[in-house]
């Protein structure tokens, strides 16, 4: 039997080595983007800037300085799809094409994807991009193809410091609790999980180890489930059109 | 404010969408209203005119509107997916997800605006040949009928603000911080459908006097839905949207054409009545400058991370 896994990524042990990048690329056969030629992006090591069609991992580097240059942090963080457990792509998705599979995951079934961009709209994380050559949403399938096949996630697999993580979910989170505390009892007060319990979007198969605030990682603090909105926005639009009917009641009859 | 979300790249082809699809629903909508409440003169009477423009507007604009929603897919062929089960091929809908609804409401709405048009073609004495003429005399009795007014009147509602639930069920930044968009684009699109439907009436002959006393209600409810728009979205969105001043000259802009430019002309007509297709041109450019603001908002004024 099949059983919800996820990713615990510890970023305090990440080096940006961008071997889970390497290792997505190379089995998921995304090709390199501009021919291989990276130009400098200006924002320290990073030279993908952002999760594209062709890269669904993406290493953000943080440079923290202080003022006085005189102390200076370095944070990275090797972000991916967070499979959400309410994941608002695949809420909105018309077509259906984004579905959870039986290892808890969400995945975009290509053939059933027409590239509304929805869900590009609807994700909080800037995950989903279309493939310029597809024309259709992509982004991280959790190496669906390997799952299936009992490997473990070609990132997962790479990382040379167990940076990332991949188990079951409920292990995945026990450990990643005992992993804060530990950091905390160093003297890592900043330590924090983000994603591991269901307040953000019914919780995140693949959740985070910070060091500082979610916003400094480009994480939002509270991503909105886009369903919840629907209810409010229908009853603002159903008393303006209750104002129209009353209006039209009062002046057209008015004139007759 | 999220700003690290990626650009869903919605534009040109959806500014239009949901600028001709608010005149196609307004105009709908105003034609349906015409029937239910003055129906003593829309039946053959003074206001015909008036009330059959609306269907002239409204089916060919739809048929517009659905090449644009497939043109604008990725995967135009595939745009039967919003619809159908690929495997199965059964309807299919979720009533949580806006475009789901939305591309079903598409549908019924431009199906009952075929309805109408085919039924204005009857009445204006339009030859048709063999099937068409039976399927136009039918849709004639049809489409004057209360149960189809009524009908038609709530697909026309539901087009003309599901667009703006579209918009707020996003983690865009404006577009997901307010509930009002859906509202708004109602208001703009009952604003846009009236001065269409006064344009084509005046082109063809009618009479508009009756829908000059409905305009000022709609004015009130566009001003009112733009003010809790700006009011209701975050303080952050409101001062990037004040310190830009291409946000602030679109919305001032769009309110001068949608309400004040009709508004003085209105006045002026007073003495000239020449004046009034001017007020009507003045408030579709500035629906159009409106729904092209909302719209372009999260790239225009926030500029998202990609």
């Amino acid at each position: 039997m099949t059983q919800a896994v996820g990713f615990f990524t510890d970023t305090s042990v990440c080096i940006g080595c961008k071997a889970c990048q390497v290792a997505c690329h190379q089995w998921n056969e995304l090709p390199a983007t501009n021919g291989g030629v990276v130009p400098f992006s200006g924002n320290s090591y990073d030279n993908t800037g952002s999760f594209s069609d062709l890269n669904w991992r993406h290493v953000k580097f943080i440079e923290q300085i202080n003022e006085q240059r005189t102390q200076a942090a370095w944070l990275m963080m090797s972000d991916v799809c967070k499979h959400c457990a309410s994941a608002p792509c695949r809420e909105v998705c018309p077509t259906d094409a984004i579905v959870v599979t039986e290892f808890n995951t969400v995945y975009i079934r290509e053939s059933y994807c027409n590239g509304c961009r929805d869900c590009i709209a609807a994700c909080p994380f800037g995950v989903i991009h279309v493939s310029e050559s597809k024309k259709i949403a992509q982004k991280c399938t959790f190496c669906y193809d390997r799952l299936q096949n009992d490997l473990v996630p070609a990132c997962a697999q790479a990382c040379p410091t167990q940076s990332i993580q991949f188990g079951p979910l409920d292990e995945l989170r026990s450990r990643a609790a005992s992993r804060v505390r530990q950091l905390q009892e160093r003297g890592t007060s900043q330590a924090r999980l983000y994603g591991a319990d269901e307040t953000i979007l019914g919780g995140l198969s693949s959740f985070y180890l910070l060091l500082d605030e979610p916003a400094v990682y480009g994480l939002p603090a509270e991503p909105k489930e886009p369903a919840k909105s629907v209810v409010p926005s229908s009853v603002r639009a159903f008393l303006a059109a209750a104002w129209v009917l009353l209006a039209s009641m009062w002046s057209l009859r008015k004139r007759s | 404010m999220n700003t690290m979300v990626a650009d869903p790249h919605w534009g040109w082809w959806i500014v239009w969408y949901f600028y001709l699809a608010g005149i196609a629903s307004g105009a709908f909508a105003v034609t349906c209203l015409l029937r239910l409440v003055k129906s003593d003169t829309v039946k053959g009477g003074a206001q015909t005119e008036i009330a059959d423009s609306g269907e002239w507007i409204a089916a060919p604009l739809m048929a517009v509107c659905g090449l644009l929603l497939i043109v604008d897919l990725g995967r135009p062929e595939r745009f039967w997916h919003m619809l159908f089960d690929r495997d199965s091929w059964l309807p299919h809908i979720k009533v949580w997800s806006p475009m789901s609804v939305g591309a079903w409401g598409v549908l019924v709405f431009s199906m009952v605006t075929g309805i109408g048009f085919l039924a204005t073609l009857n009445r204006s004495g339009v030859t048709l040949p063999f099937p068409l003429e039976r399927v136009s005399r039918l849709c004639g009795s049809v489409s004057s009928s209360f149960p189809f007014s009524v009908f038609g009147l709530i697909c026309a509602m539901f087009i003309s603000s599901y667009t703006g639930a579209l918009l707020t069920a996003t983690n865009q930044p404006v577009w997901s911080e307010t509930a009002w968009i859906g509202a708004l684009f109602l208001a703009s699109s009952v604003g846009t459908g009236t001065a269409a439907v006064q344009l084509v009436a005046r082109a063809r002959g009618g009479v508009s006097s009756s829908l000059e006393a409905f305009e000022p209600y709609v004015w009130a409810l566009e001003l009112t839905t733009l003010v809790l728009f700006v009011s209701s979205i975050e303080a952050e969105s409101r001062t990037v949207l004040w310190r830009d001043g291409r946000a602030c000259g679109i919305l001032a802009v769009s309110v001068l054409l949608c309400v004040l430019v009709p508004a003085a002309l209105r006045w002026r007509a007073r003495h000239s009545w020449g004046w009034l297709p001017f007020g009507a041109v003045s408030v579709l450019a500035g629906g159009f400058l409106l729904r092209y603001a909302i719209v372009m908002a999260p790239t225009m004024w926030v500029s998202p991370t990609e």
